[in-house]
């Protein structure tokens, strides 16, 4: 309070923005007041916005996005001009570090540069509760044991995998059943059976492999070659399984390989161009293709709400295409399996 | 249902409400302004004299009681009510069915007092409606005798017209402070909680309690789990930031539903509050509240490693959080717990003594307790009952799939006081059994004593020095007589029960049902050993030969059997076992 009073005292004139708690956000319907997401102090032809940073779940940094009510003045400051608001934010937590900056103390990021180059990838996506309550009307949760069992190993294993891809600097997305899962019901599936994520070709690094043994999450096989279609499996807790599939981007859109071992039968799996947001999916902060409807249709097909518990990889996607087979004197190199 | 067509007064300064009372056996309704804000035509309910208070100045609602004077004591809630309501507040009053049989004297001088002239020869089954303001004018009053003891008198419709007054005259004239603004917000839209409403020397709403010295848990969230009974949470949330070492910004109520008055009240503290859309029925209803509660709790503050689990029917003690800051690293430290509770199911005032003494147990007791993160996360949340399951949460946690043999550190003396009466799972029956004399803790700063003896490996340390040092009583005696224990204080006395295997409670039931304990399941036992005092002795109950702790006891020793009572005489119907909180 004292903060606005003293500013006007001073000249500013102020303007807030508030709107709903995201982190009320869920399988339950919650609604609690309104959090302040941005705050803009004008004084002349200056312009002070102040983003209202929230920590949650999974270690990062939200904010919101920047959204004028009804009643607010749009000429108040060039809004289309400012680096934060058009959309929510993720962040990593920065640490901090105190600055003297015009002999004003300020705090600032301990590694600035890090911090701003987030900014132009740091689009957020809630997840979308309300349609997974839809979801759960119709197809009522699976409550069983097993499926509280597998839902538990699988987010172990995400969380596994994110940290040690995170480390090595690797970007990866929810990919497949896990991607559906996220879009779809806001959870884990639980007769999805692996884990699936999505690395583009031109992130692959060798170290991979190692570092998922060094993990304790051993390589299953290795199908492909970084050439084309490459497609690492490793092997979690149990029966659970972590598919990395590795994105070949094109002029016009991308595509991810699969191999039939038995047969050497090459498949091609196509999407249509997509970026990357961030998310929060089982307390962790991670990415999803941003044009995720598009992602999932072209995957499931327009079906995508309904589901299906038999999934043949090779024949079951909407958007496979054979493509062709590997040349027997390559198999050894292309098909891997341990 | 009304016309809304009736017609209305012209805009004028002064403006005036239409109001319509109706009074019969089977149906009550009060309309102001064409609007119907009470209506009760429902069987077997509302029976007796149905209050509503509206605000002089903008003719809103601000209350809303029956008191079923057919039945004894509700005229004394009545005259409690009204005596707190503010001078000058429109008062309406209807009888459904029934109101006079238990209306004693003090409650129909009051009613006289208020200016009706019925009240005091109101008699069987006479209808009557009145509207009056507090401390001024009558504006109407109809009534209709029974002609006959066995009929009702008949249906009475009261039409009658109120002048609202100004805002001015209808608020106080308190300095103007942030707090006094908070305080006119909420006494303008509501009534009944007294003192906190008075012009003169209202009751303080903050509360400024001692600061705790490194207190442990500053940063732990506390969530007050809360329906639809707002007095009962007003109660609450004084006693709760009444406690040393609370710190307000972490609380938040949790509200079961889209009720307004326990939003006034959450505001009126300035605490933080949150609804929930509530699901399900019953039990499972309350189930799906904490499960929405504790998720979101942990959302709001992802950095939280506990979280302080409250319901809105207790009184806490203001030693609470030093209680806890003192604990709560075991919970941190010893993965054999499963929670830390203010709570000991067996501390009444003549079985608890000591306010530094710590217990393991083999229960969950709730009843203001801590959960670690951890095990929700992990165990609880992925698990927790769908909401057609119509399980009590709190029995749900106590199953063995769930609590896997961890135990629950609680005091001797508890550090909350469960004072509801009405709710999902109590009656007055109940209450005035299980809970009333209950022990509560108001010492402040208690220093506990030797916390880390409560660990797992010193308290059975802890438990062989006890039984060491305890003396073995006559065990021909009876136990159930004050006699059994001499009459000493201060003292260790043990005594050896029988108990077959670790499933068998047939003594410790008869046991605890003679010493006026809980006896309804199961409670406070560690390894086949309870702890509890009797005249200020501390006293051990030791199940043989399942607990570990047999090998105590002297071999001329038998231990006591005691059997329940044969099936004759209609033995009293005991409640079905259920958790006592909730809505």
């Amino acid at each position: 309070m004292d903060l606005f009073r003293t500013a006007e005292k001073m000249g500013f004139q102020w303007l807030k923005i508030l709107n709903k708690d995201p982190r009320l956000d869920g399988m339950d319907d919650l609604s609690g007041t309104e959090i302040p997401l941005h705050y803009i102090f004008k004084l002349a032809s200056h312009a002070i916005h102040l983003v209202v940073f929230y920590e949650r779940s999974g270690h990062y940094l939200w904010h919101g996005p920047l959204r004028l009510k009804q009643h607010m003045d749009r000429k108040f400051v060039p809004f289309r001009k400012l680096h934060f608001g058009r959309y929510p934010g993720a962040y990593e937590k920065p640490e901090l570090l105190l600055a003297s900056i015009d002999d004003l103390k300020v705090q600032i990021p301990k590694n600035p540069s890090s911090f701003l180059e987030e900014i132009s990838h740091s689009r957020f996506l809630e997840c979308r509760y309300r349609e997974a309550r839809a979801f759960f009307q119709l197809y009522p949760d699976d409550a069983s044991l097993d499926a509280v069992e597998f839902r538990k190993k699988a987010k172990s294993l995400l969380h596994l995998a994110a940290l040690t891809l995170n480390n090595l600097g690797v970007k990866f997305w929810l990919s497949s059943g896990t991607c559906l899962g996220w879009y779809r019901q806001c959870n884990i599936i639980p007769y999805s059976k692996d884990v699936d994520l999505g690395v583009f070709i031109r992130d692959y690094k060798a170290d991979i492999i190692p570092a998922f043994q060094k993990a304790g999450l051993p390589l299953k096989h290795k199908f492909g070659k970084v050439e084309d279609s490459l497609e690492l499996s490793f092997q979690g807790e149990g029966d659970i399984k972590l598919d990395i599939f590795f994105f070949y981007e094109e002029d016009d859109h991308i595509w991810n390989g699969g191999t039939q071992a038995k047969s050497g039968k090459k498949f091609k799996y196509l999407f249509p161009k997509f970026t990357l947001c961030w998310t929060e999916f089982v307390e962790l902060k991670v990415h999803v293709p941003c044009e995720t409807l598009q992602y999932v249709e072209a995957n499931y097909g327009p079906d995508w709400r309904v589901p299906v518990k038999m999934w043949d990889w090779k024949s079951s996607p909407s958007n496979v295409q054979d493509n062709g087979v590997w040349p027997v004197d390559e198999w050894d190199d292309v098909i891997q399996i341990y | 249902m009304l016309n809304v067509e009736v017609p209305r007064h012209p805009a004028s300064t002064r403006k005036i409400l239409d109001v319509e009372v109706y009074s019969s056996r089977s149906k009550v309704y009060v309309a102001v302004d064409g609007t119907t804000v009470l209506e009760d035509e429902a069987r077997e309910q509302g029976r007796g004299i149905h209050v509503i208070v509206l605000n002089q100045a903008t003719g809103h609602v601000m209350a809303k009681r029956v008191f079923d004077t057919y039945s004894p004591h509700e005229d004394e809630a009545m005259v409690l009510f009204l005596n707190m309501v503010a001078r000058g507040r429109i008062l309406i009053f209807t009888i459904k069915d029934e109101g006079s049989f238990h209306l004693k004297d003090t409650a129909k001088n009051l009613l006289k007092s208020l200016g009706s002239q019925v009240a005091p020869f109101l008699s069987w089954r006479d209808m009557w409606t009145f509207v009056g303001k507090k401390g001024g004018e009558v504006y109407g009053e109809k009534h209709a005798k029974s002609p006959a003891l066995s009929t009702w008198g008949d249906p009475v419709l009261l039409k009658t017209e109120v002048h609202l007054t100004s805002m001015e005259d209808a608020e106080c004239h308190w300095p103007d402070t942030e707090l006094n603004r908070r305080r006119r917000r909420f006494c303008s839209k509501v009534e009944g909680y007294g003192s906190v409403c008075s012009c003169k020397d209202p009751t303080p709403i903050e509360f400024n309690p001692d600061p705790l010295k490194d207190n442990k848990v500053f940063d732990v969230p506390v969530a007050v789990i809360a329906g639809n009974r707002p007095n009962y949470l007003y109660r609450m949330l004084r006693s709760l930031l009444s406690a040393q070492g609370v710190n307000p910004e972490m609380i938040t109520v949790f509200v079961d539903g889209y009720y307004e008055e326990p939003m006034d009240v959450v505001e009126l503290f300035g605490l933080a509050g949150i609804q929930h859309t509530p699901i399900s029925i019953k039990n499972a209803r309350v189930s799906q509240h904490y499960k929405a509660s504790l998720t979101a709790t942990f959302n709001l503050h992802p950095e939280a490693k506990f979280a302080v689990v409250l319901e809105e029917d207790l009184d806490i003690s203001v030693d609470f959080f030093s209680f806890l800051s003192q604990s709560i690293y075991l919970l941190e430290e010893d993965e054999s717990l499963y929670c830390i509770s203010a709570w000991n199911d067996q501390g009444y005032e003549h079985t608890a003594e000591d306010p530094s003494l710590l217990y393991r147990v083999e229960t969950m007791p709730g009843l203001g307790w801590v959960l670690r993160k951890s095990l929700y996360k992990e165990e609880l949340e992925p698990k927790w009952p769908t909401p057609e399951k119509l399980w009590d949460w709190d029995m749900w946690m106590r199953m063995p799939e769930q609590r896997k043999g961890r135990e629950c550190i609680i005091p001797d003396i508890s550090r909350s006081y469960h004072f509801g009466i009405v709710g999902l799972n109590m009656n007055g029956y109940f209450h005035e059994a299980y809970f009333k004399k209950h022990k509560f803790n108001t010492v402040p700063n208690v220093q506990l004593k030797n916390v880390e003896s409560l660990k797992k490996d010193a308290y059975e340390i802890e438990i062989h020095r006890l039984l060491g040092e305890a003396e073995v009583l006559d065990h021909s005696k009876n136990p159930c007589e004050d006699s059994f224990v001499p009459d000493t204080e201060g003292k260790v006395y043990v005594m050896f029960i029988r108990m077959e295997q670790e499933a068998d409670f047939t003594t410790w039931t008869q046991l605890a049902k003679c010493l006026h304990i809980w006896d309804l399941d199961v409670r406070g036992n560690h390894k086949g050993l309870w702890r509890l005092f009797r005249k200020k002795n501390h006293f051990l109950v030791v199940g043989v030969p399942a607990s570990p702790y047999s090998s105590k006891k002297p071999s001329s020793v038998t231990p006591i059997y005691m059997e329940p009572p044969a099936k004759e005489e209609g033995a009293v119907a005991v409640p079905a076992v259920a958790a006592a909180e909730q809505t």
